[in-house]
């Protein structure tokens, strides 16, 4: 799904990169540290990924930051051991949460099927 | 998922036709948060997004109808077929990323009953009078008898209007969002200590326990404060617009987190490939 963007007036719709990840100038001094920057993303995916990327144990240290708050960035730091790179890393952590999310539709279509709950066609509360 | 102790677990507690309740245990408060987010926010919906208006004699002025228009829930169920109009051929708006709606409402005077003022004149224009071109996408309305009001008018008074109902996501404006409040909650009896009561003499007094307080084990007084523990049980609870069912907004916000996760990845592997061979790895 492409972001949602509202261009701004002054801004040139041509220079507006919708959904892209870069690596920030001068974060990468080698390949186990980066800093990615997520285009039009916020703390939905910025705190789930970080999470993920914790959970993974060659990485050493993942957070996330929303530098300007009218901007629609987020940046995400990895650190990793010497025996990955932070790409990869980043490429687990975007993985594991797509896991989850398939894990949390399948749970959840599951239990709809079984249907062992209380079920009101009509009311509303 | 060994790593994510088996993956999360949902409960579903209750079902009703614009509201559900379940559980959501076993994983970290950020994912839980980011369904929560994303069914508020990213889910998109169709509203209605621009008004032409023809004839307007009523009271409210044009700009004043065409909010109230954009604030009215229309059914969704089926909103995937429709396009965004920004990723539409289309200069304006077409079938493809829109439906159109009218409302025509002309209120003639009645010279016999115009004097008796024992006779109500005022005729309410609401949501039943807007006619929609696509039966998919029509206001919500489960009770014929509690329509939305739109303007109240009086003998004499005429509106015409065409409306353009688009698809979008609440992130734009909140009239795209599928739920009318999500409610969030997790360490009822606030172990984590979380939560700061504001009290004026006895915090157990002033705060009774929540209703989803039954499924957890009370706090015990002499337990030494735990500053590992993590919340790992969610208890939610969303009311829909009528737009669409409940689980479906559940349902579709878990997929537009996969959407954005995948995009990301395509992104990642086109912007990094060569910089990870560059440096050997």
């Amino acid at each position: 799904m492409s972001a949602t963007r509202v261009v701004r007036m002054e801004e040139d719709p041509a220079e507006v990169d919708t959904g892209k990840v870069t690596i920030v100038p001068g974060t990468m001094t080698e390949p186990q540290c980066a800093t990615f920057c997520l285009q039009d993303e916020d703390h939905t995916l910025g705190n789930a990924l970080r999470w993920t990327l914790m959970k993974n144990p060659e990485v050493d240290f993942a957070s996330y930051s929303i530098p300007h708050p009218s901007e629609t960035r987020t940046n995400v730091r990895v650190q990793t051991s010497e025996r990955t790179t932070a790409v990869e890393a980043m490429f687990k952590g975007l993985d594991d949460l797509t896991d989850i999310c398939s894990h949390v539709i399948q749970t959840f279509q599951a239990e709809l099927a079984k249907g062992e709950f209380e079920y009101d066609e009509e009311g509303a509360f | 998922m060994d790593i994510y102790n088996g993956g999360p677990e949902v409960s579903i507690r209750s079902i009703k036709k614009d509201s559900m309740k379940f559980v959501l245990s076993n994983t970290d408060l950020s994912v839980a948060n980011a369904l929560r987010r994303i069914m508020i926010a990213e889910v998109p919906t169709m509203a209605i997004d621009m008004v032409e208006i023809e004839t307007n004699s009523t009271v409210l002025t044009d700009e004043y109808i065409a909010h109230r228009l954009g604030m009215i829930p229309l059914t969704s169920y089926d909103v995937d077929r429709i396009q965004y109009t920004r990723d539409c051929t289309c200069t304006l708006y077409c079938p493809n990323c829109s439906v159109e709606l009218t409302l025509h409402v002309k209120v003639n005077v009645d010279y016999d009953d115009m004097n008796d003022p024992t006779i109500d004149k005022t005729r309410q224009v609401t949501s039943l009078d807007l006619i929609s071109s696509d039966e998919s996408v029509k206001p919500v309305s489960d009770d014929k008898a509690h329509p939305i009001l739109i303007v109240k008018m009086r003998p004499g008074q005429e509106i015409k209007l065409k409306c353009v109902a688009k698809k979008g996501v609440a992130k734009e404006h909140a009239k795209w969002s599928p739920v009318y409040g999500v409610a969030f909650e997790y360490d009822p009896y606030n172990k984590l200590r979380h939560s700061h009561y504001w009290i004026e003499e006895d915090e157990k007094l002033e705060w009774g326990v929540s209703a989803n307080a039954v499924e957890e084990t009370p706090v015990d007084p002499n337990e030494p404060f735990d500053f590992n523990a993590k919340p790992d049980r969610f208890y939610i609870e969303l009311e829909t617009s009528g737009c669409m069912k409940p689980e479906e907004v559940a349902l579709r916000a878990m997929t537009i987190m996969q959407d954005k996760l995948g995009g990301l990845q395509i992104k990642l592997d086109d912007e990094f490939k060569e910089d990870t061979q560059r440096w050997g790895y």
